[in-house]
C-alpha cells in the first residue's frame, strides 16, 4: 500500500510539473502576470503606424475582454514590452518571447513583443492591426490557431480574436 | 542495499507489486507527458513576414525554390554574434553566428569546401532541437541577407524550418512545422531530387 502511494505521488508530481508544457496544444501559452486581471504594457517609442495599431487593438480587442490594460510610454520594463525596430533582414514580421517565467512555466512575469520594420518601413493599415492583434494575443497567452482569428498566421487580413480566443482570455483574466 | 530490498519484499508479495514497478510507471508517465507536449519552444513565437515578401517561405514549393543556397554542410564553429536593434529598453536581436563548411551544394552557386556564416536568433531561439554544435551535419536552406549591415557577410535560414539535422539519409527538423515535416519525410536523397525537380520546373 505504501509503495502504491509513493508511486502515485511521484506520478502526480511529474504530471503537475510537466503539464504546463503540454498546454500549447490547446491554443494556450500560459498567462501574463498581473494582479486583478491587469496587464501593464510599455510602448517603447513606437513608430506612428505601429503605435496606432497598438491602440486600435487595445480599444477594440483587449478592453472589451476581462483584461484591464495600463499603457506606459517610457520608463522601466513592464509586463509586456512592445518594441519596433529594423532588426536587419530577418524572416519574421513579429515575435513574442517570455523573458521571465515563473518556476512552472505557467506565468510570464516579463515578455517582449518585437515588430520588425522591414528596411525601416513599419507595417501599415489592416496588416499592422492584424500583426499587433496577433502579437498582443501571444503576450496575453494565445498560441497559433487555424480558426478565423488574427491568431491564424495564414489570415493576414483578420484583425479580431475568434470567440474561442476570447473565451480563453476571459478564463485567464 | 540488497538487504533493504529484500526486507521490503517480505511486506508485499512480489506477485502483486514488483519492486521496480512504481519507477516503471513514473518513467512511463514522464514519457507520456513529454510525448503529448509540443516541441515548439514554449514562450517563443515567431511570425513570418507575410506571403509575397522576399526571403521567406510559406509553402513547401517556396522552401524548395526561394533560398539562394541549399547545402549539406557541417558546423565548423558557433559563437555569440551581433546584437541588432538594441535600444534603451529594446533587447534587440542577439544572433548566434555559425560557420558552416559546405559538403554538397544542392542549389545555388558555391564550391564544396567553402565556408559560410549563418546568423540565427540566440536570445529566443526558434529551434526546438539544437543543431549549432561543432561537427553537426545539416541540410540548410539559406537566404543571403540583404540589409546593408549584413549584405555579403551573413546568410540566414530562409525560415527556421529550413534547417534539417542529417543522420545518414534520415532528416530531423530543427524547428517543427508542416514544411520541415514534409521535407524530412522525403529523406535526404528524396529531398535533393525534389529540389532539382522544383527548380527545373518539371
Amino acid at each position: 500500500m505504501f509503495r502504491h502511494r509513493r508511486a502515485l505521488l511521484v506520478i502526480a508530481l511529474i504530471l503537475v510539473l510537466a503539464l504546463p508544457a503540454t498546454s500549447n496544444a490547446s491554443n494556450d501559452l500560459g498567462h501574463t502576470a498581473g494582479p486583478n486581471s491587469t496587464v501593464t504594457f510599455l510602448q517603447d517609442n513606437l513608430t506612428s503606424s505601429v503605435h496606432s495599431a497598438f491602440h486600435w487593438n487595445d480599444t477594440n480587442n483587449v478592453e472589451p475582454l476581462d483584461v484591464t490594460t495600463i499603457l506606459y510610454h517610457g520608463g522601466r520594463d513592464r509586463e509586456v514590452n512592445v518594441h519596433d525596430n529594423d532588426y536587419g533582414d530577418v524572416s519574421w514580421a513579429g515575435r513574442w518571447w517570455c523573458s521571465g517565467w515563473d518556476a512552472t512555466f505557467t506565468i510570464c512575469w516579463f515578455g517582449e513583443v518585437q515588430i520588425d520594420l522591414v528596411n525601416g518601413v513599419p507595417p501599415s493599415g489592416s496588416y499592422a492591426d492584424h500583426l499587433l492583434c496577433h502579437e498582443i494575443g501571444h503576450a496575453l497567452g494565445l498560441a497559433h490557431t487555424s480558426n478565423s482569428s488574427c491568431m491564424n498566421t495564414s489570415a493576414t487580413h483578420i484583425r479580431w480574436y475568434s470567440a474561442h480566443d476570447k473565451a480563453i482570455l476571459n478564463t485567464k483574466y | 542495499m540488497t538487504r533493504r530490498s529484500s526486507t521490503r519484499n517480505t511486506d508485499v508479495p512480489s506477485s502483486k507489486v514488483p519492486r521496480s514497478r512504481w519507477w516503471t510507471w513514473s518513467i512511463a508517465a514522464l514519457v507520456l507527458v513529454t510525448a503529448c507536449g509540443t516541441s515548439e519552444p514554449r514562450g517563443i513565437q515567431y511570425d513570418l513576414r507575410p506571403p509575397g515578401s522576399p526571403g521567406v517561405a510559406h509553402t513547401f514549393e517556396e522552401l524548395l525554390t526561394e533560398p539562394d543556397l541549399v547545402v549539406v554542410a557541417t558546423v565548423a564553429d558557433s559563437r555569440p554574434g551581433r546584437v541588432v536593434g538594441a535600444g534603451e529598453n529594446d533587447p534587440g536581436v542577439a544572433f548566434e553566428e555559425t560557420t558552416l563548411t559546405i559538403d554538397e551544394v544542392w542549389a545555388g552557386d558555391l564550391a564544396v569546401g567553402a565556408t559560410v556564416a549563418v546568423e540565427t536568433e540566440r536570445d529566443a531561439s526558434p529551434f526546438s532541437r539544437e543543431w549549432r554544435n561543432e561537427g553537426q551535419k545539416v541540410v540548410a536552406f539559406l537566404w543571403l541577407k540583404r540589409d546593408p549591415e549584413s549584405a555579403g557577410r551573413f546568410y540566414r535560414p530562409i525560415v527556421p524550418q529550413g534547417i534539417l539535422i542529417l543522420d545518414g539519409d534520415r532528416l530531423l527538423p530543427a524547428a517543427d512545422g508542416d514544411l520541415a515535416s514534409e521535407a524530412a519525410a522525403l529523406g535526404a536523397s528524396g529531398l535533393r531530387d525534389a529540389i532539382v525537380r522544383a527548380r527545373s520546373g518539371s
